[in-house]
Parts: C-alpha cells; structure tokens; sequence
C-alpha cells in the first residue's frame, strides 16, 4: 500500500525509544492511516481547493475594485491571505468533534477510558496524524502548483517564516482545543451536532478566517484580536503577509496563541474530569 | 484479586415524557427516577477463578464491569482490583485488566487487524520483543494468521470476537472481563473461544469474569456462577450446588404403546402431555426413577396400555437458571420490586 510508506516516512521523523511501541509513533500513524483510507479523493480535495481559490480571489478583487489598499492592506496582500487561508484551513479540518462525540454518545468512552493513556492525549496524537497526513498530501502540493501558478508573493525573511510556521503549530493547538471542547459538551448535551455546525460559522466570522480582521470596524476587532478564534488562522497568516510585522507585534500575537492555548487546555482538562465524574455511559 | 464490599451503582434519569404536553411540563418541571443499577453487591473472587455472571437483561451486569474498569464511580460501596481502587487508579488498573464486550469493538475498522494490534499494544507502551511473543502466541492459539491483513469491516463475527479477544490480551493482563462474547457466533467459533478461555485460564492462571445470556457456555466454562437481578445477588454458588441444590428435579419421559385417557401418577407431576407421551418431573430425593417407572408400568398394564419407550431428562444449569429468573431463588426471601423510587 503506497499510503503507508507515506505514513511510516512522515512519521519515522519519532523514531520509538528503547525498543519499545510508542505511543506517539503509532498513533500518529494511526491518524495517517486513516486519511490514507480515503486517498481516493484526493484529486477531488485538490480540485475543490482550487475552485474555492479562485472564486475568493475573484471576489476580493472585486470588493478592492479601483481601489489600492484598503485599511491599510494591499489587494496583493488580501489575495494572499484569502489563498493561505484556505489551503491551512483545509488541513485544519479533522473528524475529531464527530468522532469524540459518537464515542461518548454510544458508550464506546468506556472502552477507551480503559486505556493506560490519557484520552486527551490520545486524540491530539490521531488529530495530528490526520492533520498530517491531509498537510503532505493536499495543501502542501495544491500551495506548491498555486504559490507558482498566481505567482503568490513569499516572504523572503527566514524568520517571518519561523514565526509563521511557529504560530500554525499554535494554530492548530488552538483549534484542536476548541473543537475538543465542544465535543466534550457531548458529557452533557449528548449530541453536539448543532453546536458543532454553529461552530464553523462562529469561528470564520469571529476569527477573522474568510473576513480578515482588518476589515472589521475598529472597535470590533478590538475585542475580536483578544479572544482565541483568531489565533487558528488570522494570526499565522497575518504573520505571512506581514500584515503582523516581525518584532513587538508578532511577539504579542504570539504569545496572546500561547496563553489561550494553555488556557484552553487548563479548560478542557477541567471538563473532561467533570464530564467522567458524571458519565453516564449510556445502555449501563 | 477483586473485591465488591457492599457497592452500589445508582443513575439518576429523567423522564422523557408522553407526548406533546407531557414533554412540555417536563421541560419545566423534570421529573427524575432512581434506577439502582448494582445495589448493595458483596462478593470476592480469587485469582484463577473463572467466573459466571448472570442475570436477565437489565440486571446491571455490564454496570459492575465499568465500576471494575473505573469507568463509574461508586455511588457507595467499596471496589478493589488487584488491590487498585479503578476509579481512583484508572490508569493503573488499565494494565490489570482486559476487557471484551461482545457488542463492541475496539478495533479499528478501516485498519488491518495486525495494525489494529499494533496501536493497542503501543497505548500499553510494551516492550517490542514481548509484544511480540505474546501476539504471535495468541496468534496462533485462535489460528488467526490468514486474517491479520484484513481490515476489520472484512471480518466475519467470529473472527472479530477472535481479534477483540487477543485485543484484550496483549498486555497480557491478570484479569479479563467478557461481556456476552459469545453474542452471535456459530457453533465452531464459539467452541474456538470457549476452549481458548479455558486454556488461557488453566495455562497462565487468568482470573475470567464472564458474562453471558447463553447458559450452556456458563455451564461448560465457569465452575462458579453469581446470579445478579435487580443490582442484587440472588445466588452466589459453584456449579455443582447449584445442580445440587435446585437440581433435584429431573424428568421422565415415558412414551406408551397406546393413547394415555387418564394416568394416574403416584409421584411427582405431569408437566406435559403429547398423544401417547408423557413429561414426569419429579424430585430425586423423594422418589427414585426406578420406583416411579414401576409403578407406571403397573398402572399401564391395568388399564391395558404397554410402556414403549423411557428416558431420563436430567437437570440442567440452563433450566435451572431459567427457573431462578422467573421465579427468584427457591427458598430465599422475595426480592422486593421496588427497586424504582421517585426521586
């Protein structure tokens, strides 16, 4: 299976220690795996990612019409944006909410929570795996073919890439926390279905993914630069344009990444351990 | 090795309601029922055991393997694992215990089962060359190795139960919890695992707590049975007393020659009638089989009829347990019905 050589590469980067099975090597490669099952859509992801580029692209240029820049960003710049975007949001996007859910709604959780490993832990691992699986095999190539067909201008400091790469580590921890914790309201909710579909609107208009924060009234943006949304993806990819500029300000912006991912991750603790001390695990 | 110290699982649920207005004043006013899932439960079970845990469905079996997994925390009582507190050591106890529930799976369904194994035995962080050892010996005990590069959803039933079971068991553990995992098979797999069990038991000492609705697999794996209904144990006893003890009762079938009009049997009871063939169930230690097929065959030939045919039903756990479920255990104090309060 050609998948799985793609699997043992990516992840042999976490070679296992002292001869034993680790933990973190197998279930990374369990996350791959899983992407891998449906490599046969690959070139459907492709093309999908390209329509939606071009389309978001027609529509900025639109929206600039004559114009040069608007607050302060150029039209080169938005165009860059909304391109990165997409490709990161794409690899972003895992199964996790649907399957932690499912697992709590019909009692499999009591099947996991007799494991020696933490469950958090255990899904971060299965959530990068896939993550990394979909980054290697559709947004890697699809920035690769768009970066040199639309020509897209590359940051030619080293270190703004460092800090980009950097802050979509942060990014993704950040959006691996959210939707954690919206799938570990399933404890009391039982189904998070709907919460979960309000959740993606929520979080691209909050979190400034398809409209950039710049574009929000200033004493809205304010209040959205402090809350967590906009560390998943406005904040690696302001990063890349250099709407955040090197220095103080990407400082800031990252540090604000780190200080909500531990506190989501404080949070998320919390409620697991309240959501098993109530378990009820259904069909008991 | 486990130790169940008067433990009590209680749920607290809320009722739905009927219908439009009956779920509207819910909404408002939720009503709450207590269900005591495992009530007051006392009983010990020493390493090497093989245990069967019965009761009908709803009897909160499968709520005593999660408060033994940790899984669910005690509402009051006591629980102790291989001297670990699960809930408090879920951890811990983790690598104590392997767990198969028929109606589950912990495999992957898109992996191949060897991969499925793979990522089982690296979440117990085992030595490789000991994973190793302990999969192909499992391996090859269920003779599963045409199966490995399967993915699971290519499995039959039995072949999964097959790969759940060495799931269970590749940390090796001391303890193993089925739950009806003979659901669903076929005769020839559901011999495979009953006698794998038994050697796994008589071989590495593995203490087994198995549960089932199919009572002729508790008969023939488990030498100690506990009868649970309504969160309680009505029945705590070996195999053997339990034949002794309820057992008594064996049936005569007697087919004659001619129509029997009207028999007139000196012991025991007619429990079933079929033109020329008769079912006499009657009590061993009142009445001795050679006694009543003699007095039957005088009262045949009275009447003018002939014996053709006899045969001795004897007791079987399975009828035996049927009986305690329908009735509660002979002798013992009525198991109170009001298990559901208002809460």
């Amino acid at each position: 299976m050609p998948g799985s050589i793609v699997a043992d590469v990516a992840a042999g980067a976490l070679r296992p220690r002292m001869g034993r099975l680790s933990q973190a090597h197998t279930l990374l490669k369990l996350g791959l795996q899983t992407q891998l099952a449906y490599r046969e859509e690959l070139v459907s992801q492709w093309v999908s990612i390209a329509v939606e580029v071009i389309v978001f692209r027609q529509l900025w240029r639109a929206l600039y019409g004559a114009r040069e820049s608007y607050a302060g960003v150029t039209l080169a710049q938005a165009l860059t944006y909304i391109t990165v975007t997409i490709v990161v949001t794409r690899f972003f996007s895992t199964w996790l909410v649907e399957d932690v859910n499912s697992q709590i709604r019909d009692g499999d959780i009591a099947l996991a929570l007799a494991r020696p490993i933490s469950y958090g832990y255990s899904w971060f691992l299965c959530v990068a795996g896939e993550a990394l699986a979909s980054l290697v095999l559709v947004s890697l190539p699809v920035a690769v073919v768009l970066g040199l067909v639309l020509k897209l201008p590359l940051p030619s400091s080293p270190v703004v890439w460092v800090a980009f790469v950097g802050s979509l580590v942060l990014g993704f921890l950040t959006s691996f926390y959210i939707d954690y914790l919206i799938a570990l309201s399933a404890f009391w909710l039982t189904d998070v279905g709907g919460f979960y579909w309000s959740k993606g609107g929520i979080i691209s208009i909050l979190g400034g993914t398809y409209l950039p924060l710049w574009v929000f009234p200033p004493a809205v943006a304010q209040v959205l630069l402090w809350l967590p949304f906009r560390g998943i993806c406005y904040t690696p990819v302001a990063i890349f344009i250099g709407e955040i500029a090197i220095g103080a300000q990407a400082v800031q912006a990252l540090g604000l990444q780190l200080a909500w991912v531990l506190v989501l991750a404080w949070l998320s603790r919390r409620i697991f351990r309240a959501g098993v001390g109530k378990v009820v695990v259904q069909g008991g | 090795m486990i130790r169940l110290d008067h433990l009590s699982k209680h749920f607290r649920v809320t009722q739905p309601g009927c219908g439009v207005r009956g779920k509207l004043r819910r909404l408002i006013a939720p009503e709450h029922r207590l269900i005591r899932a495992v009530d007051d439960v006392t009983f010990d079970i020493t390493p090497g055991e093989i245990v069967g845990y019965l009761g009908p469905n709803g009897a909160g079996k499968s709520t005593t393997i999660k408060l033994l997994t940790g899984v669910l925390l005690p509402t009051a009582g006591s629980v102790e694992v291989n001297g670990l507190v699960p809930f408090r050591q879920r951890t811990a106890n983790a690598y104590n215990i392997g767990v198969v529930y028929g109606q589950r799976t912990q495999l992957w369904w898109d992996l191949p089962l060897a991969d499925s194994f793979e990522v089982l035995g690296a979440m117990y962080r085992l030595p490789k060359a000991r994973y190793r050892a302990t999969l192909d010996m499992l391996v090859s005990l269920l003779e599963m190795q045409d199966i490995l590069d399967q993915p699971v959803r290519k499995l039959s039933l039995g072949q999964r139960m097959k790969g759940d079971l060495v799931a269970a068991l590749l940390h090796e553990p001391p303890l193993l919890y089925l739950d009806e995992p003979t659901i669903g098979l076929d005769v020839v797999a559901k011999d495979t695992v009953l006698q794998f069990l038994q050697a796994l038991n008589a071989e590495k000492g593995t203490t087994i707590l198995f549960t089932s609705h199919n009572l002729s697999d508790v008969e023939r794996l488990c030498p100690r049975i506990v009868i649970l209904d309504h969160g309680k144990v009505i029945l705590d006893a070996t195999r053997e007393t339990i034949l002794a003890r309820f057992g008594q009762q064996r049936r005569l079938v007697v087919e004659f020659q001619g129509m029997v009009q009207r028999l007139d049997v000196p012991f025991g009871d007619i429990v079933q009638q079929e033109a020329n063939k008769v079912w006499i169930a009657f009590n061993r230690d009142e009445v001795s089989a050679f006694d009543l097929i003699g007095a039957l065959g005088q009262g045949a030939q009275a009447a003018g009829n002939g014996i053709k045919d006899i045969s001795i039903e004897e007791p079987h756990i399975e009828s035996i347990v049927g009986q305690i479920y329908q009735h509660g255990v002979p002798g013992a104090v009525e198991v109170s019905d009001a298990r559901i309060d208002r809460g």
